[in-house]
């Protein structure tokens, strides 16, 4: 399949760069060859974890840390590391937040500053202009890949070939359903359920199978994952959330509300996702 | 004037600094009174500037000033290898990072393969230390453009919308017929599918190209998205051929829509193919049927609409 094969690239060209880097580590003083081994692990491991889907994008800022290892780098042999600047504009290609960007260009300067005895003034200035505008050039393809995200990604499930989707595709399915199940007499409830963090992809996996598949399954933020249940009559309803419940885990908070009381203009994910824990502090 | 987007803001920014640092080096070099090798910046200069023209103004392909961009990186670090005392080998990686920037990941990897092979023959710094350097930078590189690729192509396998028009793709077209096929059998409702063919569709490619046939397509899609309900679920099954699934719809509420559409469609005219023409059918489940044999049934009743 197209998507297995790029993966699959990608994984063959992260392990090749850990090798090259492996080999070299010989001669390196022993800071550097420290650092050195400590980026082949860093690479190597990311070529394990790599999978294929939405699971791991947001959140972590990983481009952090490989700022960090690539300062550590020229840091470490200023003179035998000079050309591995130019990976900066590697560095700023890669998506990030706003303060990891941040950091990684004061990293950047860091190890601008660093280098500076390596090389004559002039040559040093035209270097730092040259590698400003590279990362210009860098940010400006990376904006070219998010700018083609945005979009997609509302509408998107989050891993390939599953049930489960983005949370923002909860509101507008509800405003749908709710219309639906009104004109179709039958009962629809929402399900809001909040786990342990650890618990949330074998939990959602669980519930996509629990389910019927047209009732979708969304994971709302870290911990909260939701579901449209839709049956005939309410007692049925009750049925099979009772179902559902016995085989989730028992910390699981779990709250439910008929579509037809949820108040649609109003709401948000972030109210949505607070509903387990509002009902447990009055239950106590 | 319009405002430009952010990516092709920070492309003028990044072609104006590098003209500017181009003749920044070169009044340096006079500065110096080295004449002899003014001219190469002089005339990369001029290129600088032209391909930020090219880049600014309309009408270029966009790929044209980041080649000229590229050449002169290459040609200005190559110069100065030859020609400067004690050139800091430093410099030589300048052109393995604008590769990866300014070109596509795969012309990026060649050239830059046959780059390094290239200074392997001929190069100044001989030590196995350095060009191991110069792979592993390479391999650095080329990392992020692999993450790119990853990302867009799990974009492409999680974006449930056709790439040519506003229509379900026929993968999640079928996932959400089954869905609907099952919930009108659990929850007992009725289903219908419309089956829509657009004829004109082969011609207008052939005649006038991809954009008469966007433009078809857009115009079907639009007028059946305003047309019907929210749930009604609207997906491309074949080339020229739509299904319109219709839930909880009876045979007599679907002929309806079938009217409704028809008339419709008919009323919307393009500029190149003329007045939109449609054939639309419908198709309901039968009594026990599997889903199999239902889209069997649906895609044997596209094909005798196409071939009437």
């Amino acid at each position: 399949m197209q998507s297995k094969y790029k993966i699959s690239l990608l994984r063959a060209s992260l392990l090749a760069a850990a090798v090259a880097l492996a080999l070299w580590t010989p001669m390196a003083p022993p800071a550097a060859a420290l650092l050195l081994w400590l980026s082949v692990g860093w690479l190597f491991i990311t070529a394990l974890v790599l999978d294929f889907s939405h699971r791991r994008s947001p959140g972590l800022p990983w481009q952090m840390l490989a700022g960090t290892l690539l300062l550590g780098l020229i840091a470490a042999a200023p003179e035998r590391h000079a050309l591995l600047i130019w990976a900066w504009g590697a560095v700023f290609m890669l998506p990030q937040h706003r303060w990891a960007a941040i950091f990684n260009a004061c990293a950047a300067m860091l190890s601008c500053l660093l280098l500076a005895p390596v090389v004559s003034l002039p040559e040093w200035l035209l270097m730092v202009l040259s590698l400003a505008t590279l990362s210009v050039l860098a940010l400006s393809r990376t904006h070219q890949l998010i700018n083609m995200n945005g979009d997609i990604r509302q509408r998107l499930r989050l891993v390939p070939g599953a049930n489960l989707w983005a949370g923002e595709q909860l509101l507008r399915d509800l405003l749908r359903e709710q219309t639906r199940s009104e004109r179709e007499a039958i009962h629809a409830e929402v399900l809001v359920i909040q786990v342990k963090r650890h618990q949330l992809w074998p939990v959602a996996q669980q519930l996509c199978e629990l389910t019927y598949k047209f009732e979708n399954v969304y994971r709302l933020n870290g911990t909260t994952l939701a579901t449209l249940i839709l049956s005939r009559t309410s007692k049925e309803a009750a049925k099979r959330r009772e179902l559902l419940c016995a085989v989730l885990p028992d910390s699981a908070a779990i709250y439910h509300q008929p579509l037809m009381e949820i108040e649609l203009a109003s709401l948000s994910i972030e109210a949505l996702s607070r509903y387990p824990k509002h009902r447990l502090s009055e239950a106590a | 004037m319009r405002v430009q987007p952010l990516p092709k803001r920070l492309m003028t920014a990044a072609y104006s600094a590098s003209m500017f640092i181009m003749v920044g080096y070169m009044m340096w070099l006079y500065a110096m009174g080295s004449y002899r090798e003014l001219l190469i910046p002089l005339f990369l200069a001029m290129l600088l500037l032209v391909s930020l023209l090219m880049h600014l103004g309309q009408g270029f392909r966009p790929c044209i000033p980041r080649i000229l961009l590229l050449a002169s990186i290459y040609i200005a670090v190559l110069t100065a290898t030859y020609t400067q005392p004690s050139p800091a080998p430093l410099w030589l990686g300048l052109p393995i990072a604008a590769t990866f920037l300014l070109l596509p990941l795969w012309s990026a990897l060649s050239l830059n393969i046959v780059c390094l092979s290239a200074w392997w023959w001929l190069a100044p710094f001989e030590t196995t230390a350095f060009s191991l350097s110069h792979v592993a930078l390479t391999l650095l590189l080329a990392l992020p453009p692999w993450e790119h690729a990853r990302r867009r192509a799990l974009l492409r396998a999680t974006d449930p919308n056709d790439s040519d028009c506003d229509a379900y793709h026929i993968d999640t077209l079928k996932e959400r017929l089954n869905n609907e096929f099952q919930r009108a059998a659990m929850l007992n409702k009725r289903l219908a599918v419309l089956v829509l063919h657009l004829p004109q569709l082969d011609m207008a490619e052939e005649q006038f190209g991809h954009r008469a046939q966007t433009a078809l397509l857009g115009a079907l899609c639009s007028e059946v998205n305003s047309r019907c309900r929210d749930h009604d679920i609207l997906g491309r099954a074949g080339n020229a051929t739509f299904w319109l699934v219709l839930p909880d719809t009876s045979e007599s509420g679907a002929l309806l829509v079938r009217e409704r559409l028809q008339r419709a469609l008919s009323r919307r005219v393009l500029v190149e193919t003329g007045q939109l023409e449609a054939r639309i059918t419908t198709c309901l489940p039968l009594r026990k049927e599997s889903f199999e044999r239902y889209v069997q049934r649906l895609e044997a009743r596209a094909e005798a609409i196409a071939n009437v």
